[in-house]
């Protein structure tokens, strides 16, 4: 694997860069950062309203939704800091303009630019104050530290992250057949915001439809159950096994769409 | 006058162009609101009690819905950029040129806007509609509906001269998307569209109704259910005039002083 | 397999060839077809054209050939959609051929093995976003890790692109800030730090000034003339190809209409060029039509349509006998000399 050295290297690379730029504009920096980290906040405000009124969220109390809270604002942080502009609203527009023919010419995985090009760093700042939560709420259940939990937890994170990401690029891929976005990503933004909430409260038809069709549990409450232990390993495999379909099939999605790119320009 | 409407109907039609994606942008809205009635189904049911926080079910599906569909043109045409940009990118001045107040013109395209977003709104929720009409709760009465349409009317004057205060900075600094990504930030949840603000622990609730947003969402849908006695509202409205009063001389301020720079600097 | 040749897969066609390692480029039948529903406007027109099927074919490139030996500076030109990006395009690894043979230095560009990408550059005349945000020497950099660039090949060749491109007190300013020729000279250097032994160029000289044309290809010439070096360029200006290029290929519709030397297409091809002259005082109309057709003409100018290859020779004649005041000599259009090519039944 001595080939990996240079992708480690070109990440370094990439995060120096987004330094760069964003430093450019700090104003903006600090402005967007203090947006983000209100909007958390004023989330959190929300939850915390709701259980004035109730005691539990289906089988999930208070603690246990605020776990779920910051899980699913570390994977979404994640998810924003790395991919999640680059394939929805970068690629679409390289392949519109012809300028993915430059990013193709490079002897570097294609998939690897085009995903972590333009890293965003205001979102990497703002998770800080989202890690600092989370620790906190490991704290209130008074969580008791165990490598297999942690262990489990960790890969079902990265789990949420694949997931994703085969999702986002499924639908970017289809700009090479289509080239003009309809907004689908808007309708997937609002999709993925159903992930903060314990989807085991609901019942019957949605259940099965965020459990087992477009399994948005796998965002944050399986790996939250992770650590709460009361998630079983049959979920989870199949968690992972779902996760691994959607991938193959976005991959697939991908190199048909190189086949297809017909690269506009003159 | 004329020249007015011919910018309000070439705005309805440049929209029309792009209906697609905008309707795509009600129907991620539609969802959210979807998904929090039935959060709310659920907690209502899990906790087996009839009255959460002085709402009823039937209330908190009707607030949340008909909160979901005033953001439909609140909150999309709060994310215009088009008033800061043209100051940015130097095409005020080819707007200046004509013979039409630049102020007036994105006004009424503001306005123009925000009524293709309603009709796009309740295309996409009259679906969600259909399908909960059981939790619906009509309106409390026709003197009610009648206060409805007026503090809707307040509710996109004062959003719309609250966020055009904001891009008309763009005078002075250099980028004024992160001061309206803040405020917008602060508008989704302050403006009640998520949650009733009664449902806020007490400081939380003072600091959300000394701000305006309140009179976006939360004051409307109170009015719809009939949850301020008449007398109030009028109380409410005539703050929310003072409020949008306020900002409109803000704006004149602002744009005045703005464009004297614009012009002075050359651009 | 026997040793000494090789099996290529490219589309349906397979191929055993002996190989040639002074051959560059090998390209055989080349084909490049495009296909897209044909649709009315609007959201509605999109969705019926899913249904109705109805496919619409553009064969952009009809299974043209061609061989480019190591050292050759080899010019595309041709009218705009002919298909000559969309060969060079093809060569490069972006399109995949719809069927042909396509090979570059061993390889098959539409895989896009590391080795192939690492040989090749790529520089197009539009305008380059990547990284542009950034000064010239973090895209330097980039390449360097990108294209694994040793240590002290980086260093000589960073300084000597620097100075071939007259860079060095830009380097450190954000390329957005730059002006377009500026960037452009910035592309130039950081495409060719790593080396490569071929090199694309599609309309370089695209909406530069003339200046700026000029060093690009005096650039371009330079790097020719090393002789281990292949470079491909695509214009539709003949003057890009005139001063850079040994070979010309003349691409229309899809299909070589010409492939050979630069200075003899003006010869013996029918290829005319148009003399326009402006009398100083009274001229006489016997010693001008002797010298060619004389197409317009009236008591202060006249327009002749002279052999391309006697034009300076005609242009001397008329120096030294006549009173000319203004003199231009015009470019045939690239439609003309495809007309001309065609009556003279090349094929």
């Amino acid at each position: 694997m001595i080939g990996l050295g240079r992708y480690f290297k070109l990440i370094r690379m990439l995060f120096k860069f987004a330094l760069m730029r964003q430093m450019a504009y700090r104003a903006h920096f600090f402005l967007m950062i203090t947006g983000k980290v209100v909007r958390m906040a004023l989330l959190l405000f929300f939850f915390q309203a709701i259980f004035l009124k109730v005691d539990r969220l289906g089988a999930w109390n208070y603690d246990q939704v605020l776990l779920l809270f910051a899980t699913f604002h570390l994977v979404d942080y994640l998810m924003s800091i790395t991919f999640q502009r680059n394939l929805a609203f970068r690629l679409p527009q390289r392949i519109q303009t012809g300028e993915l023919d430059t990013r193709m010419v490079l002897p570097v995985n294609l998939l690897f630019m085009v995903s972590l090009e333009e890293l965003d760093l205001m979102d990497f700042f703002s998770s800080i104050p989202a890690v600092a939560f989370l620790v906190y709420v490991l704290d209130r259940i008074g969580f008791a530290f165990s490598w297999g939990q942690a262990l489990a937890y960790l890969t079902l994170m990265a789990n949420a992250i694949l997931f994703l990401f085969s999702v986002v690029l499924i639908i970017s891929a289809t700009s090479f057949w289509t080239v003009q976005s309809h907004g689908v990503s808007r309708v997937f933004d609002n999709l993925m915001k159903i992930g903060r909430y314990p989807l085991d409260i609901f019942e019957g038809f949605w259940k099965v439809v965020f459990a087992y069709l477009l399994p948005l549990v796998l965002i944050a409450q399986v790996p939250s159950q992770a650590l709460l232990a009361n998630l079983t390993p049959g979920f989870a495999a199949f968690g992972c096994l779902v996760t691994l379909g959607f991938l193959v099939f976005a991959l697939f999605l991908w190199k048909r769409g190189l086949e297809n790119y017909m690269s506009a320009s003159s | 006058m004329r020249k007015l409407w011919f910018v309000f109907k070439l705005t309805w039609l440049e929209r029309l162009a792009y209906r697609v994606n905008f309707f795509m942008e009600i129907l991620s809205g539609v969802m959210s609101s979807l998904i929090l009635v039935l959060l709310w189904m659920a907690i209502y049911r899990s906790a087996g009690r009839e009255v959460i926080g002085g709402f009823s079910i039937e209330e908190m599906v009707t607030y949340l819905l008909g909160g979901g569909l005033i953001n439909s043109f609140i909150l999309t045409t709060a994310e215009n950029p088009e008033t800061s940009q043209s100051i940015q990118d130097g095409s005020l001045s080819n707007m200046l040129v004509k013979p039409m107040n630049p102020y007036w013109i994105w006004f009424v395209r503001d306005l123009s806007m925000k009524s293709f977003y309603l009709v796009l709104g309740f295309l996409g929720y009259t679906v969600v509609f259909f399908f909960f009409r059981q939790y619906l709760t009509p309106v409390a009465s026709a003197v009610h509906l009648g206060y409805l349409v007026l503090s809707l009317v307040f509710a996109a004057l004062l959003q719309f001269f609250l966020f055009e205060f904001m891009s008309l900075l763009a005078f002075w600094v250099e980028n004024t998307y992160g001061i309206r990504f803040v405020m917008r930030v602060v508008m989704e949840v302050a403006g009640g569209a998520i949650i009733p603000l009664s449902f806020f622990p007490g400081v939380l609730q003072q600091v959300f109704l000394a701000l305006p947003f309140p009179f976006l969402i939360y004051l409307p849908m109170r009015i719809y259910l009939g949850k301020i006695p008449l007398e109030s509202i009028s109380w409410e409205l005539v703050k929310e005039a003072l409020w949008i009063g306020g900002l409109v001389v803000l704006n004149r301020m602002v744009w005045k002083r703005g464009i004297r720079q614009y012009v002075a600097m050359g651009d | 397999m026997e040793e000494g040749t090789r099996e290529l897969h490219v589309g349906k066609l397979v191929r055993r060839e002996a190989t040639d390692a002074m051959k560059a480029i090998t390209v055989e039948d080349l084909t490049k077809q495009y296909w897209f529903f044909e649709k009315e406007a609007g959201f509605a027109g999109s969705v019926r054209a899913l249904f109705s099927g109805k496919k619409v074919f553009v064969d952009a490139v009809r299974g043209i050939g061609m061989d480019v030996h190591v050292g050759e500076t080899v010019g595309f030109i041709g009218p705009n959609g002919a298909g000559k990006t969309t060969t060079l395009k093809m060569l490069s690894g972006i399109l995949h051929p719809t069927a042909g043979w396509v090979e570059v230095m061993g390889h098959v560009p539409s895989r896009r093995e590391k080795n192939f990408l690492k040989g090749i550059a790529l520089i197009t005349g539009q305008r380059n976003r990547l990284f542009w945000d950034l000064p010239a020497e973090e895209y330097f950099e980039f390449c360097r890790v990108v294209y694994e660039i040793d240590e002290g090949l980086y260093r000589r060749n960073r300084e000597a692109l620097v100075e071939l491109a007259e860079i060095g007190d830009i380097l450190k300013v954000p390329q957005r800030k730059l002006s377009f020729g500026q960037r452009k000279r910035c592309e130039l250097a950081a495409a060719l730090l790593h080396d490569p032994t071929v090199i694309f160029l599609d309309e370089p000289t695209n909406a530069m000034d003339l200046l700026s044309a000029r060093r690009v290809r005096r650039f371009i010439r330079e790097m020719g003339s090393e002789g281990r070096r292949t470079i491909i360029l695509t214009s539709h200006i003949m003057a890009d190809i005139e001063e850079v290029c040994d070979r010309l290929i003349i691409i229309n519709r899809g299909q070589i209409v010409y492939d050979g030397g630069t200075r003899e297409l003006n010869q013996g091809n029918g290829i005319t060029k148009r003399i326009r002259i402006v009398f100083g005082g009274p001229w006489e109309r016997d010693l001008v039509e002797g010298l060619g057709k004389i197409l317009e003409a009236d008591d202060e100018e006249v327009l002749l349509e002279v052999e391309s290859e006697r034009s300076v020779e005609v242009a001397s004649r008329l120096f030294a006998a006549l009173p000319v005041k203004d003199i231009s000599i015009a470019e045939p259009p690239m439609e003309r000399i495809i007309e001309s090519l065609y009556l003279k039944g090349e094929p």
